[in-house]
């Protein structure tokens, strides 16, 4: 009966002194692989436009059909997407539109902070992700 | 019949097809940049090539007819090899721009280069760098994407006939373009278009809009003209993005005109209405379906109890459904009890009824896609190219394949003389004399049919007795056209194969059609030219369901189906079946209808969709006559310059948001189906119609249009076997249809006339009053780009064409010193418009030509109700 | 055609100011254009705007159609040639002995490619595929005046004289 005590015991006492798995969360933050899927960012040129087109592949390949994308005409006559929008809610994080982008104008990038308190806060778009990463 | 084999199936074609038509009557698809089965094989982009047994090298199958016992492969590797390198050739100048072109997701080669895997290139080569095109109205041009295979050149040549684009320069530096490079300056049909089958030529309204896979396609009826074109309406979201015609569908064929697949915009017009309103005090006030229902049912009571049913009167616009039309006059007459219905100003649709006089049906006498078929049109008074641009093209594919001869007689000097082989350039109004010219000269040559006359006709010694005063010289002296062009067209359409005669009829057009179509007749008759393929009369009306509106008997003496509302047992089964009761007496035309509101005794006018403002002639007094009504009620998708005048408006649905069937001008009945719902309150007139008797206290029939047409057939024979299963098809079903199985009748009179036999009916030429105080002949009527009040709530055709203009002749604008776009007053007795001036070869000496809307300054300020020819006085400003 | 530009009437024909009116004898003939054309450039030395109009009325094909056959063709000009004609030779001969260079120096030196006009309008820059005089090679002809065996300082000296002759 005592010897599984002490055998307990005598973990809880190695483990003493290995160091913390738990992280102190808000205070202290995982940093990701750079491969993980977290909140999209609609990735800019160097000049810091825009870089998506409106080509709807994104949208097209969506499994959860979360992506809707209008696109319109720019005054140089060019295709920008008027509306963009993500509904996170719905998003499963797959990275399906990612790969579909023939220009990586969208990455899913580190932040998986997207918790919020609304629905209607979780629908983002265009300029919340085109300034997501945005400091 | 020659049998091949095609990969191991066995097909039987006529001799001539090719091998790419046959393969698809095989079920094999054989890949093609170039080809379609609207234009001639033209073998530009090589990726058809196939292989015949026994031969070597590979052979395009788009241009090499079929051959008796020929075994074709279409799938050999040689072949996929040869097919995979003439992609790489084309992707060398191809940029692959596809996540922005529009035509991504449906574009032909994108298609194929996935299809065939061609995934690098080993060629390498620059990419083109020429400048697009923003500029042009309704058609993007980006030549950079165009990989020269012809369609857009070919298409409009050999169909619409306008040679706007061609290939310039040679060999690397080979593009297409118009002269001089400059912006399009065409019929803006937006053929190329549709046959680009990269992303070269854009509708510029679709750029950068939408992806085809997320718009929803509606098959519709157009409902602009009467040749009955079927529309394919991209919606997305409740919007309109693209409207586009189906190769494989409809009389059409795919060809559309400006309207057809650019005036669409109307729809989504801010103008719009979208609820119902009631005049308060002088200006509208937003009111509820209830209240706007309520008041109309009351006003109209009261009218009906105080002064009877004939005080109230209604005028209905051929653009409703035929559902929509038939329950209109079953309202009127039967539950309002009032025969004072009409349409269209109550003069347009002589002409129909004038043939129903003659041979027996008030329509034309063939199918539409006959035209091409023919050798000799004779496009009478008929300005096709602006009135009914598709009919037009059916004309050029006559001529420029079959070297069919057109015979152009106007009094204009027309664009589709272009393709005439005889332009008769007649006085305004003296075509009845030309054609009784024509009819004197063939039978002074022998050349009627004389079989033909004797065994199907009646009545032609009194025309012979009538045609004695139509010698040549007196014919020449009465037309102005010159005796030798009109005796050698006269012989030409007598010993045609197939001769076919084109009478546009409208609101806008002279007002002789009666006369011009009796004449039409008597020569069909006298020639032969009736009762079998490839010939007859075509009657083309000016609006959608023109047909419609008359076999739904929307006319003060017929009743649906041309039963006579004199004939008291038509009238009953047609009481027994609505158990309500007919007046007896038939009922004034729109024009007297407008008269006796003038003076009084019209009490209550319901407008459904008219505007006669604006489209029926006189303005000011059809202005006097609607201010003298005490309560009028119009129903419109727009506050028109009539609604804007009545005491309740209804706002309507466009023919974009309900169901329904439209006749077109071949007898056609075809299905429209609704691609949008209407916006904000606004309903579709059929639901409007019920509503009101519903409130009136009788059940008008039951909610759908499919349920109206059940009443339909079994009231009306001619549309006994129709019914929505069996319209669920490209074509449509063309009337008569007596029965479920009856399969429709493409031309009429083949066996037999409806009366036994032909009537000749002599018509005399009446030469107008002389009139020397206003020198001029004004000719009024639509142009291309508008037909009316909604054509002018499109901007983009508003900006092709967006005001009114006077044409004139260069001759006659030299004498007056007159130039270009310079402000000009004409007067008549009638009223006074100032317009700008547009010195045009079209225009004949001596004629003016305003176009028929635009309101206040539209020709119908300057038109009478006599429906004479107007003569006008112009002076500068 | 438009009613804008400058034309009479010659009995029922209208005529273009400047142009021959014998021509309307090819009326409705398409296969007629190109002497049409031809008659055309030699009355105004190129194929001005208006006359492409005109000649469309004649023969009835439309005037993309015509001005495609105009690029088409390397015999015709739709812009004014320059007082001095210079055809550069391209052919075999000249092609080994560096033609291409010499090309490059009269572009250069006059700042317009082949084909083309400079500004001033004195010189326009052809480039033909055989003189016939392959023995002088690489070559050139000014109007009427041959110049063989070319290197780059010749040409300099060359379009300087007729620069200066005026």
């Amino acid at each position: 009966m005592i010897k599984p005590l002490l055998k307990g015991l005598g973990l809880t006492l190695r483990t003493f002194f290995t160091r913390p798995v738990t992280m102190q969360y808000p205070e202290e933050k995982m940093v990701m692989y750079p491969r993980f899927r977290g909140l999209h960012e609609l990735t800019r040129d160097k000049e810091g436009k825009i870089i998506c087109v409106a080509c709807e592949l994104c949208a097209a390949v969506c499994p959860a059909n979360c992506i809707r994308v209008e696109p319109a005409e720019g005054p140089t006559h060019q295709r920008f997407p008027k509306v963009y929008e993500i509904d996170l809610l719905r998003c499963i994080f797959c990275g399906f539109c990612q790969e579909a982008c023939p220009y990586e104008a969208i990455i899913l990038r580190e932040n998986y902070e997207t918790a919020n308190y609304t629905r209607k806060d979780l629908l983002y778009d265009r300029d919340k992700l085109f300034h997501a990463y945005q400091k | 019949m020659v049998t091949l084999t095609i990969d191991g199936i066995q097909v039987t074609v006529p001799p001539g097809t090719m091998i790419l038509e046959a393969a698809a009557k095989a079920g094999i698809k054989i890949p093609t940049l170039c080809n379609s089965k609207r234009l001639i094989p033209f073998g530009a982009c090589r990726v058809c090539v196939v292989q015949q047994k026994g031969r070597r090298g590979l052979m395009p199958a788009c241009f090499n007819p079929v051959r008796n016992g020929m075994e074709i492969l279409t799938n050999t590797p040689d072949i996929i090899k040869a097919r995979k390198i003439q992609l790489q050739l084309i992707l060398i100048s191809h940029p692959l721009d596809c996540p922005v072109c529009d035509a991504g997701g449906q574009c032909e080669l994108q298609n194929l280069v996935y299809e065939y895997g061609v995934s690098e290139n080993s060629f390498k080569g620059e990419k083109a760098n020429l400048a697009t095109d923003h500029v042009s109205p309704f058609i993007e041009r980006n030549l950079n994407r165009c990989i020269l295979c012809g369609m857009c050149v070919r298409i409009c040549d050999e169909v619409v006939g306008a040679n706007e684009i061609s290939f310039l320069n040679r060999g690397f530096k080979m593009k297409i373009g118009t002269d001089f490079d400059r912006p399009m300056n065409c019929e803006f049909c937006g053929q190329c278009v549709s046959v680009c089958p990269v992303g070269a030529l854009n509708d510029r309204m679709f750029l950068h809009k939408a992806r085809p896979w997320d718009m929803k396609e509606t098959q519709t009826i157009c409902g602009y003209c009467g040749v009955g074109c079927t529309l394919t309406v991209g919606t997305k979201n409740g919007r309109i993005l693209r409207v586009r015609g189906d190769e494989s569908r409809g009389v059409n064929q795919g060809t559309l005109c400006v309207k057809g697949r650019f005036g669409w915009e109307y729809v989504h017009s801010p103008e719009r209405l979208t609820s119902p309103l009631i005049k308060k005090d002088g200006s509208f006030v937003k009111a509820t379906w209830e209240e706007a229902i309520g008041l109309v049912v009351k006003r109209l009571k009261e009218i009906k109890s105080e002064k009877g049913g004939s005080a109230i009167a209604g005028l209905c616009s051929p653009r409703l459904t035929n559902e929509e039309l038939y329950s209109y006059q079953k309202l009127m007459r039967g539950v309002l009890g009032t025969n004072h219905i009409d349409h269209a100003g109550g003069y347009s649709y002589a002409a129909p009824l004038a043939l129903r006089e003659s041979l027996g049906y008030a329509a034309s006498t063939n199918s539409i896609n006959e035209i091409r078929k023919a050798d000799v049109i004779i496009a009478l008074r008929s300005d096709l190219s602006e009135t009914h641009p598709v009919i037009k093209s059916e004309g050029v594919l006559a001529v420029k394949r079959r070297k069919a001869k057109l015979i152009v007689v106007n009094s204009r000097n027309i664009y589709l003389n272009k393709f005439s082989a005889f332009n008769l350039l007649v006085k305004p109004g003296s075509e009845v004399a030309l054609i009784n010219g024509m009819m004197q000269a063939i039978l002074q040559e022998g050349l009627a049919k004389e079989e033909f006359v004797s065994s199907r006709t009646e009545g032609i010694e009194a025309l012979k007795q009538s045609l004695k005063n139509y010698s040549p010289e007196k014919v020449e002296a009465l037309t102005g056209v010159s005796r030798a062009s009109f005796v050698e067209a006269a012989r030409l359409f007598a010993k045609a194969v197939g001769g076919v005669i084109l009478i546009s009829t409208g609101q806008a057009s002279e007002k002789k059609d009666r006369d011009l179509a009796l004449a039409a007749s008597n020569l069909t008759l006298l020639t032969g030219q009736i009762g079998k393929e490839n010939a007859g009369i075509f009657i083309l009306g000016e609006k959608n369901n023109s047909q419609g509106a008359l076999d739904m008997g929307l006319t003060p003496g017929w009743l649906p189906g041309y039963a006579n509302l004199g004939n008291p047992s038509e009238r009953e089964r047609f009481e027994k079946s609505w158990k309500l009761s007919i007046p007896e007496q038939e009922g004034m035309g729109a024009l007297s209808i407008l008269q006796a509101a003038e003076e009084g005794k019209i009490a209550g006018l319901y407008i459904a969709g008219e505007n006669p403002l604006v489209a029926y002639p006189d303005s000011s007094r059809t202005k006097k006559a609607l201010a003298a009504v005490d309560f009028l009620v119009v129903q419109d998708c727009f506050l028109s310059e009539t609604a804007s005048l009545a005491q309740v408006v209804l706002p309507a649905a466009s023919f974009v948001e309900k169901d329904g069937t439209f006749t077109n001008a071949d007898r056609r009945v075809q299905q429209v189906r609704p691609g949008l719902y209407p916006p904000g309150q606004a309903r579709p007139d059929l639901w409007i119609f019920q509503q009101l008797s519903k409130s009136l206290g009788y059940k008008l029939n039951d909610p759908s249009a499919k349920a109206v047409m059940d009443e339909i057939k079994n009231l009306v024979p001619l549309y006994g076997g129709i019914d929505y299963a069996r319209l669920d098809n490209p074509l449509g079903l063309q009337w008569p249809c007596s029965s479920a199985d009856h399969p429709g009748t493409p031309f009429l009179y083949e066996k037999d006339f409806p009366a036994g036999k032909g009537k000749f009916i002599p018509v005399e030429f009446e030469e107008g009053p002389a009139e020397t105080e206003s020198p001029w002949f004004l000719i009024t009527g639509p142009t291309m780009v508008h037909s009316g009040s909604l054509s002018l709530m499109s901007p983009g055709l508003t900006r092709l064409q967006g005001e009114s203009y006077v044409q004139v002749h260069p001759e006659d604008a030299r004498k007056l010193g007159l130039e270009d776009n310079q402000k000009v007053i004409l007067r008549s007795k009638q009223g006074q418009i100032t317009v700008k001036t547009l010195v045009s070869w079209n225009a004949a000496p001596g004629l003016l030509f305003v176009p028929c809307h635009f309101g206040q300054v539209g020709g119908n300020c300057l038109t009478g109700r006599d429906l004479t020819i107007t003569k006008v006085q112009l002076e500068k400003v | 055609m438009k009613a804008s530009e400058p034309w009479e009437r010659a009995g029922d024909k209208i005529r273009l100011q400047g142009f021959n009116l014998e021509l309307w004898k090819y009326e409705g003939e398409p296969g007629s254009l190109i002497p049409l054309l031809q008659a055309a450039q030699r009355d105004y030395s190129y194929i001005p705007e208006a006359a492409i109009h005109y000649i469309s009325d004649i023969v009835g094909i439309p005037p993309a159609q015509i001005y495609g056959v105009i690029t088409f063709y390397t015999q015709f000009r739709l812009k004014p040639l320059g007082k001095y004609l210079l055809r550069i030779c391209n052919g075999t001969a000249c092609h080994v002995n560096g033609s291409k260079l010499m090309g490059q120096v009269i572009e250069d030196e006059l700042g317009i490619g082949v084909g083309q006009t400079t500004e001033d309008g004195f010189f326009t820059v052809q480039s033909v595929a055989c003189l016939g005089c392959c023995s002088l090679s690489p070559v050139m002809v000014i109007n009427e005046d041959t110049h063989g065996r070319l290197d780059p300082r010749k040409i300099r000296k060359i379009l300087k004289s007729y620069q200066s002759a005026g």
